[in-house]
């Protein structure tokens, strides 16, 4: 049976070939803001492999972002070792990993589910956030990084490879390599048997655990694994910005991934992906055009979402296109 | 993927005093009973007698309180459910368990996932669903959003998510619960079937002529407690089931 052209793999292909030629008809600075884009989408897909696969509703994501943030700051400062800027990544990436899987662990082992795991999360990075800006004072340096309470860390060095650091163009195709490297990943895994336990496990726990899916474990797994994806996405803003401050890991940074997947389509990654870049995009704009509508405006896209396409907006139009392309192609035989 | 291995154990499942309480609730009550190799067993019992607990105390969806479980002849009253599930203990609950938003065949596929050899091909998983498809005979259906079922479609593909385990003990909770009579004879004969190939099972139901139909051996349970056991021909004759359960006057004959 040929399988029909789908609408999201049409999507796909054209995002992947804007992506790849953006640098040739764009300029040094929207090259750059799209790699910033591009985190973004990383960040949502964390969001999307733990809520919309796995169904875990978590406000985690923003803490994992920030631990991994926070600690290649730290050890890319201290040790000042550009060359080894890629182990830094590695290891933040790491910690934000371990990180998720103690607390995914105790919530998950302890029984913690839907909601809770939302205020739990939630409560973490909140916590993360007060703690860290409050360490303004000069007895708060970790190997002689200051933290800087609010203010965060400034003149964090980006990768290097070797002795070139990673900047502009080769930087954008750094980040897209790893967003598509972690797309592609969750997408293969969706008609393997791996997407298959995620989405029995959102769908029915108790029923899935009495046809020998091991719950607790998998959650736990699925929840480092989205501690991994949105600490790689902190990283990369760190690397991307030089900065990192404890916004990172606030209120807003922890509902952005929720809001973006809810109102691009949480069941679908490239939903979430194509709706990720598509809001980064749009608030950039309003902010410097010198408003800070963005919120705003994905508070209300937001609420249109629930109430008129609960499925998510992407996924909607993917809709519509399926339909349109079965429409056409089906005048043509008939 | 089974850890306990089969033998030659006459008892496939055996509860030893078996006890479970909910805060002051007692729901199970030293209960013991046994279910040898190839019988097809069923457990009756007004409401709220703890039939559904005692299926959960076997699944392990719940820890007993008190007393042991041994299945093959292996103390798994410790063991996760999800252990249990892969040893071979399959179970069709009450309320249709299964993923309304799925399609049929992939509801299919994730409960045949545990029990395929590690790696199989994509093939021979699209086997496995094709046969057990016309095992309850929903051939005609394709392939559609198992929401927009009727409740008696949904409750035969959970019977064959549940075969898709190949269990060596089958759970059945009303399985005849909601459907009409031609449903229920289609039903009776799937369990009998099942049974002819050497299939254990243990089931609860309230029809009494569905339970006439198929059960040989009876356990009445009362308060969370054996209230009698023995052949269905003696069961309906004991005057004291009759009076907790049946729903005859004593000394009635109608």
């Amino acid at each position: 049976m040929a399988r029909a052209i789908k609408a999201e793999n049409i999507v796909a292909a054209g995002f992947l070939v804007f992506a790849f030629t953006l640098p040739l008809f764009k300029g040094a600075y929207s090259v750059s803001m799209f790699a910033h884009y591009y985190i973004v989408a990383i960040l949502a897909l964390s969001m999307s492999l733990v809520w919309g696969y796995c169904g875990v509703f978590s406000f985690g994501a923003a803490a994992f972002y920030g631990v991994g943030a926070y600690a290649y700051a730290i050890l890319s400062l201290s040790a000042g070792e550009t060359a080894l800027t890629p182990l830094y990544m590695l290891v933040a990436v790491l910690i934000s990993t371990l990180l998720a899987a103690v607390i995914g662990y105790f919530m998950f082992y302890g029984g913690i589910n839907d909601v809770f795991v939302a205020l739990i999360t939630l409560c973490v990075s909140l916590v993360l956030e007060t703690f860290m800006a409050q360490t303004a004072g000069s007895q708060w340096s970790i190997a002689g990084v200051q933290l800087g309470g609010y203010n965060g860390i400034n003149g964090i060095p980006t990768i290097h490879f070797g002795n070139q650091a990673i900047t502009g163009i080769p930087f954008y195709y750094f980040v897209l390599f790893i967003l598509l490297a972690v797309y592609i990943v969750l997408r293969m895994i969706k008609h393997r048997k791996a997407g298959y336990t995620l989405i029995a496990i959102r769908e029915n726990r108790a029923r899935s655990l009495l046809f020998g899916y091991n719950i607790e474990f998998i959650q736990m797994i699925v929840f480092a694994l989205g501690g991994t994806v949105a600490g790689m996405a902190g990283v990369l803003y760190t690397a991307w910005g030089g900065y990192i401050t404890p916004n990172s890991m606030g209120l807003i940074q922890a509902t952005i991934p929720v809001v973006i997947v809810a109102a691009g389509g949480r069941k679908n990654m490239t939903a979430a992906l194509v709706f990720a870049v598509i809001y980064a995009w749009f608030t950039q704009t309003l902010s410097a055009t010198g408003s800070e509508y963005g919120n705003i405006i994905v508070g209300v896209s937001l609420i249109i979402a629930i109430l008129f396409v609960p499925n998510g907006f992407i996924v909607a139009v993917f809709d519509w296109i399926d339909k349109f392309i079965g429409w056409a192609t089906g005048k043509k035989k008939g | 993927m089974r850890t306990i291995k089969d033998t030659n154990e006459e008892t496939v499942l055996k509860l030893e005093n078996v006890s479970k309480n909910f805060g002051g609730i007692q729901a199970v009550d030293d209960f013991s009973f046994e279910v040898k190799k190839g019988e097809l067993r069923c457990l009756i019992g007004p409401n709220g007698a703890g039939k559904t607990t005692v299926f959960n105390l076997i699944t392990g969806v719940y820890p007993v309180s008190e007393g042991k479980i041994i299945y093959k002849g292996e103390d798994i009253t410790k063991m996760p459910a999800y252990k249990r599930s892969r040893n071979g203990i399959a179970i069709k609950m009450q309320i249709p368990g299964v993923y309304e938003s799925l399609t049929l065949r992939d509801n299919l596929k994730i409960a045949c996932y545990n029990f395929l050899t590690p790696h199989c091909k994509r093939r021979e998983l699209e086997k496995a669903v094709d046969e057990l498809i016309a095992m309850v005979g929903l051939e005609s259906l394709g392939d559609p959003i198992v929401g927009n079922l009727s409740h008696g479609q949904q409750q035969w593909l959970e019977i064959a998510m549940t075969l898709a385990a190949k269990p060596d003990l089958l759970l059945l909770d009303e399985l005849a619960a909601g459907f009409g009579p031609e449903e229920t004879a289609f039903t009776a004969k799937l369990v009998k079937m099942l049974h002819e190939q050497g299939l254990t099972i243990l089931f609860i139901d309230h029809d009494m002529d569905f339970v006439r139909e198929i059960a040989q051996k009876v356990t009445v349970m009362h308060f969370g407690k054996k209230f009698a056991e023995g052949e269905m021909s003696d069961i309906e004759q004991n005057e004291d089931v009759q009076t907790i359960y049946l729903g005859r006057s004593q000394g009635g004959d109608n």
